[in-house]
């Protein structure tokens, strides 16, 4: 008989002895017919059992069927290292509920029941369609659990692994997730950990979840009723979605949820990380000293994702708010937002931005046309038959071109995110403008020139004036304030 | 089911990189959580593409291996540092938490006789071994063992039982 033969009769008869109540093991197995050496084995073997309880046993994490209070354990549907979440039904309630438990080995963990707890008040303290509802904090014997609202869906990290999301969709998406941050920040909550493992999409629609890391904003609770859970210096989060103040340990605040919403916002549009998804010291190094890549994120978005992502908490949105206004404005067809008429427009310039450049330009233009409606009229008289349908073009020209510069200067210093498209729409019809108007100008003071030279001067000098301010300055203002790719299409399209 | 010895480096090295880390910030008081580290290594390498593993329990079952002999090699080496030392320091599985609970029962389980337990299991009966590394050292639950196995989770209960009956047996002080 070779050793492992003798272990599995070993094991028959194990197993036989521990289906038996444990007054008669011992008349089992020595009344069995194995050899005595089997049964000494197995005796031993039985005596070890009974005193293995707990021993070398996983975090036993409660198993279906398990009743705990008034839950009764279904299956485990998530898993991280600080929490375990069942989905349980709540006997009382008669309702599917998700129990997040700490696993047992935390189970003494005072820091951990302490983080525990907090999240659970965190996130009871918020009402909101986008965050999901906590319905008790129960403490039964050694357990503590949240007990919340069961939601079915995909997180949207698995949404993202199942292939790209439409543009539609995924600013669907993150309006919702915006408008639950404002909410929670709203009431001084700041999420901490915001990544798309923590976001359910449902048939009802985004909800963000575990507010584990969650922190009452100390600037907008009492000081003394905040709990610290977590020491400074001391890192709590997911690396590749926390801001570097965070990285760093240094103060947390709402703003840190804006660079985690920068990341997620810039991973639903181009389905990757803005950072990669290398080691880990390379990412959180990016994190610290890089920019992310532009990618082909339009222009609008790409401003709230660059100004929600600045490394210094200080650059990004004033509030939360300021962020759910822009993001409701940089895109076509939005709903104009009403909150968007509050928002303060200079703090919507992303930080640096030479826009106002490129905005005093479109305004020196405007008055430029306007100022030389009356010249014009002034001379119609000398420049024979031609005179008045040359004036009425020039008002015709000065009108469209002057109106839409006007336009373009209220836009880049009212509502800055969208100004792409609508330049992208109207750019050529200035460009006209432009070309009709600086050649008008020319051809009037040539054809004076020699009977009212000073007065042919004044047409030269604004006919090569604004030849000169679209062929070389406003290509020059427009790459200091959108950048080299988008003069670039602004050309193309002149 | 690819061998799992294939895909152990990348899963191997991340499990590491990740103790280290962890090791580097633990305080007073704190314990390396082996399950905690087995789910952010699946957490972060199921970015990736191209990814070997079937599907997460498959992942975690390679992974189980990899902290298996992590776990024994960092015990291996804390033995170097004090050997000619006045003691050995044993090295409990706490560190891995897994057994935080039964620390107080049974004083923390030396991973160097486990591991050496685990070998004389694995003669005898190589699946009931397997069953031990994945639980222990891979925090699978019953099911998960089963799903990872291919056999029945009445099987798994049955081998785990006896299983940790020898093993108990094995490094109870005789």
């Amino acid at each position: 008989m070779s050793s492992s033969e003798r272990w599995q009769r070993v094991g028959a008869l194990f197993d036989r002895a521990l289906a038996t109540a444990v007054p008669d093991r011992l008349t089992l197995v020595r009344g069995s017919s194995e050899p005595s050496d089997v049964q000494d084995e197995v005796l031993a073997l039985l005596e070890s059992h009974d005193d293995s309880h707990g021993f070398l046993e996983p975090p036993a994490l409660l198993e279906p069927g398990a009743q705990i209070g008034s839950y009764r354990i279904d299956r485990i549907i998530g898993r991280g290292g600080m929490g375990v979440v069942y989905l349980a039904y709540d006997a009382r309630l008669h309702r599917a509920v998700a129990l997040k438990a700490l696993p047992p080995h935390l189970f003494r963990d005072d820091r951990m029941r302490a983080r525990l707890r907090q999240e659970a008040r965190a996130a009871a303290a918020l009402s909101h369609p986008s965050i999901a509802t906590v319905f008790a904090l129960e403490e039964v014997g050694d357990q503590i659990f949240i007990a919340s609202e069961f939601l079915e869906g995909r997180t949207l990290r698995e949404e993202l692994a199942a292939g790209p999301i439409t543009q539609s969709r995924a600013l669907e998406i993150s309006r919702a997730i915006a408008a639950a941050l404002q909410a929670a920040h709203d009431r001084g909550i700041v999420h901490r950990d915001l990544k798309p493992e923590n976001i359910i999409l449902t048939a009802n629609g985004v909800k963000v979840l575990d507010f584990g890391l969650a922190q009452f904003d100390v600037a907008a609770q009492d000081l003394a009723s905040v709990t610290r859970l977590t020491d400074p210096g001391v890192m709590a989060g997911t690396p590749p979605y926390m801001a570097p103040e965070q990285l760093l340990g240094q103060a947390t605040s709402a703003r840190t949820d804006q660079f985690a919403f920068g990341v997620l916002l810039y991973e639903l549009l181009t389905g990757r990380h803005p950072f990669g998804t290398g080691a880990l010291p390379t990412t959180i190094a990016k994190v610290l000293s890089e920019d992310p890549e532009r990618a082909n994120i339009p222009e609008p978005l790409w401003q709230v994702i660059a100004r929600a992502m600045q490394k210094k908490p200080e650059d990004r949105f004033s509030s939360t708010q300021d962020l759910v206004s822009a993001l409701a404005g940089s895109f076509p067809g939005a709903d104009p937002s009403p909150r968007q008429a509050s928002v303060p427009p200079a703090r919507l310039l992303p930080p640096g931005s030479m826009l106002g450049w490129w905005s005093t330009h479109q305004l020196i233009v405007a008055l430029g046309y306007w100022f030389m409606v009356w010249p014009t009229w002034h001379i119609h008289k000398w420049t024979g038959r031609y005179g008045v349908l040359t004036f009425l073009a020039t008002l015709a020209i000065v009108i469209v071109g002057g109106n839409i510069r006007l336009h373009l200067w209220f836009t880049a210093r009212t509502y800055p995110s969208e100004l792409a498209p609508q330049l992208a729409n109207i750019s050529r019809l200035v460009r006209a403008a432009d070309v009709a108007f600086s050649l008008i100008m020319l051809g009037i003071g040539l054809v004076i020139a020699d009977a009212h030279t000073g007065w042919a001067a004044l047409f030269v000098s604004f006919g090569l004036g604004a030849a000169l301010a679209f062929l070389v300055i406003e290509p020059t203002t427009a790459r200091a304030a959108f950048g080299s790719a988008e003069s670039r299409k602004l050309k193309a399209e002149s | 089911m690819a061998d799992p010895a294939e895909l152990m480096p990348q899963v191997y090295d991340e499990l590491r990189r990740l103790a280290a880390n962890y090791l580097r910030q633990e305080r007073p008081g704190q314990t390396l959580q082996a399950t905690a580290l087995v789910h952010e290594a699946f957490l972060r390498l199921s970015k990736e593409k191209n990814q070997p593993w079937k599907n997460r329990t498959h992942f975690l079952a390679i992974a189980a291996l990899s902290m298996r002999q992590i776990l024994v090699q960092r015990a291996r080496a804390r033995h170097a540092e004090k050997r000619g030392g006045e003691h050995v320091e044993r090295i409990t599985l706490d560190e891995s938490v897994l057994a935080d609970h039964t620390q107080e029962t049974t004083g923390g389980v030396d991973v160097l006789e486990l591991d050496a337990a685990l070998e004389k299991l694995a003669a005898l009966d190589p699946q009931q071994a397997k069953i031990v590394e994945l639980r222990y050292f891979g925090g699978l639950t019953v099911e998960e063992v089963a799903e990872a196995l291919d056999i029945s989770p009445a099987t798994v209960k049955r081998h785990w039982t006896i299983a940790r009956a020898f093993l108990k047996n094995e490094l109870s002080p005789k």
